[in-house]
């Protein structure tokens, strides 16, 4: 007889419930309510039509679905709670919000009890710091065990994020520091453009040109410039910074990140 | 039985100066469900479904219209996933099966309903001429080889196949790591070159999700257009002067069509599409729920519980409940596929007439689709494909067109640099980073960093270090496909879809572990290897640091 086998099934919600947040993964505690914010959102975000982005996700739900007998239920495998090094990881989710997740190695945790005393250390908050291009900064302070977070924002054009210790002396001790993070801005002002200005056009067989000779991307004004390489993450030598670490410098637009 | 082509037209050319241009694209996608350890998956179902209600429809409608000479252009993303599953023998033999298997069952119904429900019958009798026309089509006409019946269109210049994603990772939140959202990149065209014999020129970005750089990659790996979400290209500074009528040149050196809205309302929309007519047929109403189990032995076990198996007979009927969902009457359906083929055909000339207004050039209308639409949510959609390509070819003034023959005849394109966005709801991130999913991310983030490391550490390898570099990279692209976050995100299959992501990470790491530590393990590494034979001409080197 064919053995008949799915992973789906009967079981499924609850042990979706049990598995990555059980497992001790870097997932974000039971409480992550987004950070209150005071200013009404900018109306920059125009999301797609309810009603075409609904039928799309009922059409792709329908390609993969499958009903049937699941075979007893085997326990999730799991995978690690750490992966032992400092990191802070920025996403952008929409125009109003970032999503921030992080993990503190031992040996951090080591050299900050080292730095502050283990009594510091104990009094200490987790604290997020949130800081806009050209902008203020903001302060999160957030339990030890907390792993990670959303963030309300009030647009772009760009953040970077770090995650520290804040003793009772008040001083940010940085335990990691995000790669910036750009926000799109929707139909704000930002893209309107002066009527006398002239708009520039490239030709598509030129521009194919162009990119065989490495002469990619285009300024705005459409003439050819020499292509960088795509950065690399080895490069970015502010994507997570050890201890005590500088001040960060928070690029100015998206763009900054490939003309470095 | 083959069915008898809506109309027959002649073949016609272009005009010189047309009212418009209509450029229809399918992306047709399938996240790599190979699990040749069972006899049965359940999950390997989504791509025989797909085979036979999508995919081998699609290629019927381009063999008719090419038959009767009707000049069509369609533009279709083959994934890599799907273009392994399809290219492999042994998903194609089982899928030879389920096609048989529904034709038995087909033909047990006919025969159970044929002297109490008439209605039903001919519904049922209607199913199983289909069936035995896409048998003979899978397994005669194409031998089974999908890809090739797809390229013999491609070769005949009617379609423009393109690529996508590796594993149709979502970009937008790989983008902190270059190197991963290069090798997406890289190991996709590199595949699509190993397969077609020829570089693509176009790409579908997974999900259309496109953030401001990932030019630089598509621009690396030979690519020169893609497409883009309507706000993505409406919000670009500055504003487009042609909106989505006209592609764009991104400043990142590469070629945007945007989206479409109103075409795809009028095909996507629940409440105003076309697939909700009375008359077409039902989705969800499928003889796995209703007919004898004796006869369902060949799909599930008598103990186990029912589920759809593929066969439907009932149609739409309107807004009540299943038990009361009227049989099936297929020239019914057909009439409302000449209507609203008609219906779509006008929208587009009126459409192009509004927007020609100040415009220096014909406007184009590009319309985005899941492939899987057509067919396997919508069964008449491939004949409202091919009765639509009917109709504008017969009045020949919108006139449909890939984005390589638009750019030819219409070449210049206004730089501008577009937004981040995507074709998921709310236009951004938030269907694939919310509390059901956003756990991955941290450990996909961590796995490529690691990749990156090896990668960069490991230029000359051993030809054992480098299969297990190169598994390790298959490994994390197969965690990588944004159908498990799409999937925990919408609740069904939740757990197949954790499992998948959990069991990719873990074996990646199981590997890296092996690679830090030169203590590798030929066997383990083949046994991986043979669980997802995919990418075989994998090189890690796609997650360096510098390509040189």
């Amino acid at each position: 007889m064919p053995k008949l086998k799915s992973e789906s099934g009967t079981v499924k919600k609850a042990a979706i419930k049990r598995a990555p947040k059980k497992t001790g993964l870097l997932a974000a505690p039971a409480k992550r309510t987004p950070v209150a914010r005071k200013k009404p959102l900018p109306k920059t975000a125009r999301p797609a039509e309810p009603s075409i982005s609904e039928a799309q996700s009922t059409v792709v739900a329908s390609k993969l679905r499958t009903e049937g007998q699941a075979l007893p239920p085997t326990p999730l495998p799991t995978l690690p709670s750490s992966y032992g090094e400092s990191h802070l990881l920025l996403l952008v989710r929409d125009p109003h919000t970032l999503f921030a997740a992080w993990d503190v190695s031992p040996s951090t945790v080591d050299a900050l009890k080292a730095r502050i005393g283990a009594r510091g250390y104990a009094v200490s908050n987790l604290t997020l710091r949130l800081t806009r291009a050209m902008g203020s900064a903001t302060t999160f302070h957030l339990g030890k065990k907390v792993r990670s977070r959303y963030l309300k924002i009030d647009g772009g054009p760009s953040y970077i994020a770090e995650i520290g210790l804040t003793p009772p002396s008040g001083r940010f001790e940085l335990i990691a520091r995000s790669t910036p993070c750009f926000v799109p801005q929707g139909a704000s002002p930002h893209q309107d453009w002066p009527g006398t200005k002239r708009r520039a056009v490239l030709g598509y067989r030129e521009a194919r040109v162009l990119a065989q000779r490495g002469l990619v991307p285009v300024n705005a004004d459409g003439t050819p410039r020499k292509r960088t390489p795509p950065a690399p993450s080895a490069r970015a030598a502010d994507r997570t910074t050890s201890l005590g670490g500088a001040a960060p410098r928070v690029l100015g637009g998206a763009s900054d990140l490939y003309r470095r | 039985m083959e069915e008898p082509a809506i109309s027959i037209v002649g073949e016609s050319s272009p005009p010189q100066n047309p009212l418009g241009f209509w450029c229809p694209v399918l992306h047709a996608h399938l996240p790599f469900v190979r699990h040749a350890e069972h006899e049965h998956f359940l999950e390997e179902d989504w791509l025989y479904e797909a085979v036979i209600e999508t995919y081998l429809p699609l290629l019927r409608m381009m063999d008719h219209l090419t038959r009767d000479r009707v000049r069509f252009r369609l533009t279709l993303t083959l994934s890599p996933p799907l273009l392994a599953m399809m290219l492999d023998p042994l998903l194609m033999r089982r899928c030879e099966r389920r096609i048989e298997s529904l034709l038995r069952l087909a033909s047990q119904e006919v025969k159970r309903t044929a002297v109490h429900q008439r209605e039903l019958f001919e519904a049922t009798l209607f199913a199983e001429q289909d069936l035995a026309a896409l048998r003979e089509l899978f397994v005669s006409t194409y031998r089974r080889d999908l890809v090739g019946a797809f390229f013999k269109h491609k070769a005949a210049g009617s379609i423009e196949i393109i690529t996508c994603g590796a594993t149709h990772g979502f970009l937008p939140l790989m983008r902190q790591t270059p190197e991963a959202v290069r090798a997406q990149i890289q190991v996709a065209t590199t595949d699509f070159r190993r397969i077609f014999g020829y570089a693509p020129e176009g790409i579908w970005l997974p999900e259309c999700g496109y953030f401001e750089g990932v030019e630089a990659f598509l621009i690396e790996a030979g690519l020169r257009y893609s497409f883009l979400e309507a706000h993505g290209l409406t919000d670009s500074t500055p504003s487009p002067v042609h909106g989505v009528m006209a592609p764009i040149m991104s400043t990142g050196g590469i070629a945007f069509f945007g989206r479409d809205m109103e075409s795809s309302r009028q095909v996507w929309s629940a409440e105003v599409g076309y697939p909700g007519d009375p008359d077409y047929r039902e989705f969800y109403k499928d003889a796995g729920w209703e007919v004898p189990i004796k006869e369902l032995l060949d799909f599930m076990k008598p103990h186990e519980p029912r589920r759809p198996v593929g066969l439907k007979r009932h149609r739409v009927t309107g807004k009540v409940d299943q038990h009361l969902k009227e049989p099936y009457v297929r020239a019914r359906a057909l009439s409302r596929v000449v209507d609203h083929a008609a219906h779509f055909a006008h929208q587009r000339r009126l459409q192009a007439t509004r927007a020609r207004t100040g415009m220096n050039r014909p406007p184009l209308i590009v319309s985005p689709y899941d492939a899987e639409l057509f067919g396997h949510w919508w069964f008449e959609g491939p004949q409202f494909l091919e009765q639509v390509f009917r109709d504008l070819d017969a009045r020949n003034d919108v006139i449909a067109t890939t984005p390589p023959a638009y750019l030819e005849r219409h070449n210049e394109c206004e730089v501008v640099t577009p937004e981040m966005s995507t074709w998921g709801a709310q236009g951004y991130a938030s269907v694939w980073l919310n509390e059901a999913n956003d756990w991955i991310y941290p450990h996909y983030d961590a796995a490529a960093r690691r990749m990156i490391r090896l990668a960069n550490q490991h230029r000359e390898p051993a030809p054992l270090m480098k299969r297990a570099l190169d598994q390790a990279a298959r490994e994390l692209l197969l965690a990588q496909s944004s159908d498990w976050a799409f999937i925990m995100k919408t609740g069904t299959m939740v757990e197949y879809a954790t499992r998948r992501v959990i069991e990719h990470l873990r074996r990646f790491a199981d590997l890296a572990s092996a690679i830090e530590g030169d203590r590798l393990d030929e066997r383990k590494v083949r046994r991986y290897e043979k669980a997802w034979p995919i990418f075989p001409a994998m090189d890690y080197r796609a997650f360096t640091s510098s390509l040189g």
